[in-house]
């Protein structure tokens, strides 16, 4: 599984896929309080994309895939 | 023609027939990616190829079978029998494009018509796999028509984004470094996915991150995010703004399904010069600006350079002065820098503001960049040559290779200016196709000195200096000299890069493509020396009888000899030139079959033997007409519906066997099928009926004879006999071909278990050999192929039969024919003989003995047909020139037999 949803992080590893947006943005509704953990991430949907930065879930371990990083850490980062 | 122009002529028919076919495997075998891709670079090497022409309507018509191929190939689309159809219609109509190529060079009218229209019917299909968005694939079309007026798609013109701002000063600096320094060229690009993108399976991310040469990207919503709530995860909101290096023609190839969704903005080089951070204050700066701007003044470029990177050295990180600096250390490594620029970057580092700028000049860009070029290696190891983008690199590549090769070749003072001008011109094709306007420039002025020194070097020199920078450096020989390529020098070609293509430089061209008629002329000599050959046994004997020489005629007969096995030696090596292989004719086949049952709705399996076969050109190119009728005829006749084969307890799906056999000096092609076969009763009665069958004839017909009925040519035309025999249509056309070039056609059939059709066609038509016949004082040829034996009939045992004779040979009574008599050579009062001379010859499985006179010796002939007023006797086949000089004329005996 690409997602996998611990207590209060949502880890997600390899390619996620357009499945998941929809069980994550449950589940992050769920836990208003969880993180996101994208260290093992390689690729996101879009739609699962939209979902981080719609729910603006902080992130607690950015991609180690630096393209993938460059691309959402803009999006994604509190800052912002 | 334009040498270029045949070959890419030649090449379509390879591409088409290879692309036909892959259409056909990929029926039986679906989704097979092999195939598949066969299929897309069929394409793809004809759209590039055609790009060297002007015939945007070819070229943009396969390119949208191209990219509907790519869809396919990608698993987007799947090929449906309807789809195939469609893409048989774009074959045709592009084999009849070429076709016109080669006839007048140009293609037919109402093409461009015909091409928008077929084209929007592939595009069609892109839409069908991504229904949401039919507007995008009808965009592509529009933009494929070069017009440039989609209004969503922002062309090179106008400024910059505001948003590349925001990207990174170094990836910035980095995109800037790959222009100047001859890369591809950077494009700054908008992507506004639809909302509705997710349904069809796009992912708009990954088409983002995964642009030809992306450096960087960054991703927004279009709107303020709802309260987690109400989120439609579903409904896309996003927009993508990302910088790539690649040219921008790639880049809009990558997008272009998706081209109203994309604003695509080249950007210059200097556009991406700003510098960038939180401006820092201190009085370093202002004195560097002191100095700087009077260097700026007078030039002195590498005074500046060096004041810049002391200045860097002492200035803090990330500060906008600091940020300026690296810009102008940039600008500066550039051997001739846009002043304009460089000024602007000194005010920016000594006010610590961005001053307005002005407008630089692009012209000096250009230069700079092709100036810059040489000691680029690093961009295109960036452009990463294995991507499948790269192709157009790979086959500019090839193109610049061939053409170094090709001005190198020594060429004689009248062709060398076409020549470098058609170089010149399949190299601005290929830079064209790169993109790339700096090349561009160079090629001008490259062309043109080649031009008025009449020599190839300027445009070679070029194409190398391309070629080292498309491919790195170490990849390309520099060991040729710069020696002068002119034709008096006559120096060793230059070896391609054996990378490239694997050849040796010492290697020979090993195929030759010999114009046909070249081969003609051949075979016509040879002829004529087969007949000249043929004189010296007449020599001979005319040397022992006339002359009483016979030593004399015993050195001619030897010289014969050893003439005649060269001469049948030199003719069997030019007809071994001639040969093809019936795969040829048998080729089109596949796809006669598919159309056919299709449109009859049987299923009908078609098996080829021995493709591989080979005959006579001419042969083979003729088999094909009569082919078809036969095949068609198998599937409209012979094979059943499935239903019908069902209840005959058949396989559902018929065969039809193509089989090619080479026997002696015959070639047997059979067109057999299970079918439901033919039925001689029904034959026989129908062409009694017709009045091609007397009553009498009705009688004594055997079946085997009534089934050569369908021959018969007033057999063919009525379409009631379909329904009878279910054969027929263009039968007797099979028969005047196979006649034409002297075969023969039989047929077996077997009622409800299928139909064999033999042809057999000689292995080739330059020479027949006949025997020589006398009759009534009258030399005859008889061809070989029809002679079954030659008997001699004691006279008593003739019998009459009513009006006819005949006699008994092994058992089989055998109708007799006194050629004398039919032929009316008959001397008034002929000798009773004791026996009769009679050459029992076959013809469509009927056998018929001929009463003549003699029997001479078999010779070989050239027949020619014959002309003029004797055309209108078509008892003769035509006549040949015997070695002492006769006219032979030779019977065409199907006709002598349908005279008795």
């Amino acid at each position: 599984m690409p997602v996998r949803y611990k207590k209060k992080v949502a880890v997600l590893e390899g390619v996620c896929a357009v499945e998941e947006a929809e069980s994550l943005l449950g589940w992050l509704q769920e836990h208003p309080k969880a993180k996101v953990n994208l260290k093992g991430c390689e690729h996101l949907h879009a739609a699962v994309l939209q979902v981080l930065m719609a729910t603006g879930a902080p992130v607690s371990v950015w991609p180690e895939d630096l393209d993938l990083r460059g691309w959402v850490e803009s999006a994604l980062a509190p800052a912002r | 023609m334009n040498p270029l122009l045949a070959e890419f002529i030649t090449e379509s028919r390879d591409l088409l027939e290879q692309a036909s076919q892959g259409f056909l495997a990929l029926e039986k075998a679906p989704g097979d990616a092999e195939i598949l891709n066969g299929l897309f670079r069929a394409m793809h090497t004809m759209k590039g190829a055609s790009g060297c022409f002007e015939i945007g309507a070819l070229t943009r018509l396969v390119h949208a079978a191209e990219d509907v191929l790519d869809a396919v190939r990608q698993g987007e689309l799947n090929l449906t029998p309807d789809r195939v159809d469609l893409f048989f219609e774009v074959l045709d109509r592009v084999g009849e494009w070429v076709d016109s190529l080669e006839a007048e060079e140009r293609l037919p009218p109402g093409a461009e018509e015909t091409s928008a229209g077929l084209a929007g019917r592939l595009r069609g299909l892109l839409s069908e796999a991504n229904d949401e968005e039919p507007a995008g694939a009808g965009d592509a079309v529009a933009e494929e028509r070069g017009a440039a007026d989609v209004g969503s798609v922002s062309e090179t013109s106008g400024a910059a984004p505001s948003w590349i701002v925001e990207v990174p000063d170094d990836v910035r600096r980095e995109l800037y470094q790959i222009h100047i320094e001859g890369g591809p060229g950077t494009v700054a690009v908008t992507y506004t996915p639809g909302e509705q993108c997710f349904f069809t399976g796009d992912d708009p991310f990954h088409t983002a991150r995964q642009t030809p040469g992306a450096r960087w990207g960054r991703v927004e919503s279009r709107e303020p995010w709802p309260p987690a709530d109400e989120l439609d995860p579903y409904r896309c909101v996003l927009r993508f703004h990302l910088v790539a290096a690649a040219p921008v023609e790639e880049v809009r190839e990558w997008f272009r399904y998706v081209a109203d969704q994309v604003e695509v903005h080249e950007v210059a080089p200097e556009e991406w010069v700003i510098p960038a951070g939180p401006p820092g204050h201190g009085e370093p700066f202002g004195a560097f600006g002191e100095d700087a701007r009077r260097w700026a003044r007078k030039g002195l470029w590498g005074n500046l350079r060096d004041s810049v990177r002391a200045a860097l050295e002492m200035a803090g990180p990330d500060l906008f002065q600091t940020s300026a600096l690296h810009w102008m250390d940039l600008v500066l490594r550039g051997p001739d820098p846009d002043p304009g620029l460089v000024e602007w970057l000194i005010e920016c580092v000594a006010t610590g503001t961005l001053p307005p700028r002005r407008p630089a000049s692009g012209a000096e860009r250009s230069d700079e960049a092709k100036a810059d070029h040489e000691k680029d290696v690093g961009s295109s190891e960036e452009k990463g040559t294995g991507r499948p983008e790269d192709e157009a690199l790979a086959a500019a590549v090839e193109i610049l290779q061939a053409q170094t090769e090709l001005l190198a070749a020594p060429w004689g003072p009248d062709i060398r200016l076409g020549v470098l001008e058609s170089a010149a011109g399949v190299m601005e094709s290929a830079l064209t196709e790169l993109g790339d306007a700096a090349e561009m420039a160079r090629l001008a002025e490259a062309r043109e000195a080649a031009q008025t020194q009449g020599s190839g070097a300027p445009l070679r020199a070029l194409a190398r200096d391309i070629l080292s920078r498309l491919l790195g450096t170490e990849e390309v020989q520099h060991e040729e000299p710069e020696e002068d390529p002119s034709p008096h020098s006559g120096g060793p070609a230059p070896s391609r890069s054996p990378r490239e293509n694997g050849a040796t430089p010492g290697q020979k061209i090993r195929v030759l493509k010999v114009d046909q008629t070249r081969i003609d002329a051949l075979m016509d000599l040879v002829g004529e020396l087969v007949v000249a050959k043929n004189a010296l046994p007449f020599l001979a004997r005319k040397a022992e009888e006339v002359f009483r020489v016979r030593d004399l005629a015993r050195e001619i007969k030897n010289q014969h000899a050893v003439i005649n096995r060269i001469a049948e030696e030199l003719q069997g090596a030019v007809m071994q030139v001639r040969m093809v292989p019936v795969s040829h004719a048998f080729q089109r086949f596949p796809r006669l079959v598919r159309d056919l049952s299709r449109k009859l709705g049987k299923k009908v399996r078609l098996v080829m033997e021995g493709e591989e076969t080979e005959a006579d050109k001419n042969v083979v190119e003729d088999l094909a007409e009569p082919l078809v009728h036969l095949v068609r005829n198998s599937i409209d006749h012979g094979i059943e519906s499935p239903e019908e084969r069902e209840a005959a307890g058949k396989p559902l799906e018929g065969e039809i066997r193509l089989r090619a056999v080479q026997l002696d000096d015959q070639v047997w092609i059979e067109v057999i099928d299970d079918g439901r076969g033919m039925d001689p009763e029904v034959l026989k009665r129908k062409a009694y009926e017709k009045g091609i069958l007397s009553e009498e004839r009705l009688e004594t017909i055997t079946d085997e004879e009534a089934l050569h009925l369908i021959f018969a040519p007033g057999f063919s035309t009525a379409e009631q006999v379909s329904d009878v025999s279910g054969r027929g249509v263009g039968m007797d056309a099979v028969r005047a071909m196979v006649d034409r070039v002297g075969g023969s056609v039989s047929v077996e059939s077997t009622l409800g278990r299928g139909t064999c059709i033999r042809m057999a066609l000689p292995l080739s038509m330059a020479v027949t050999r006949v025997m020589i016949v006398e009759v009534g004082g009258e030399t005859l040829g008889v061809p070989i192929e029809n002679i079954v034996e030659t008997v001699r009939v004691p006279t008593d045992e003739i019998h009459r039969i009513k009006r006819h004779e005949a006699a008994v040979l092994r058992d089989r009574l055998v109708p007799l024919c006194r050629l004398g008599r039919v032929l009316d050579l008959e001397e008034a009062e002929p000798e009773p003989r004791e026996e009769e001379a009679v050459l029992v010859v076959s013809i469509d499985g009927r056998e018929l003995g001929l009463v003549v006179d003699r029997f001479h010796e078999g010779v070989d002939i050239i027949l020619k047909p014959l002309e003029g007023i004797m055309a209108g006797f078509r008892l003769y086949a035509g006549t040949a020139l015997l070695g002492d000089g006769r006219v032979l004329l030779v019977l065409n005996l199907r006709e002598l037999v349908a005279c008795l």
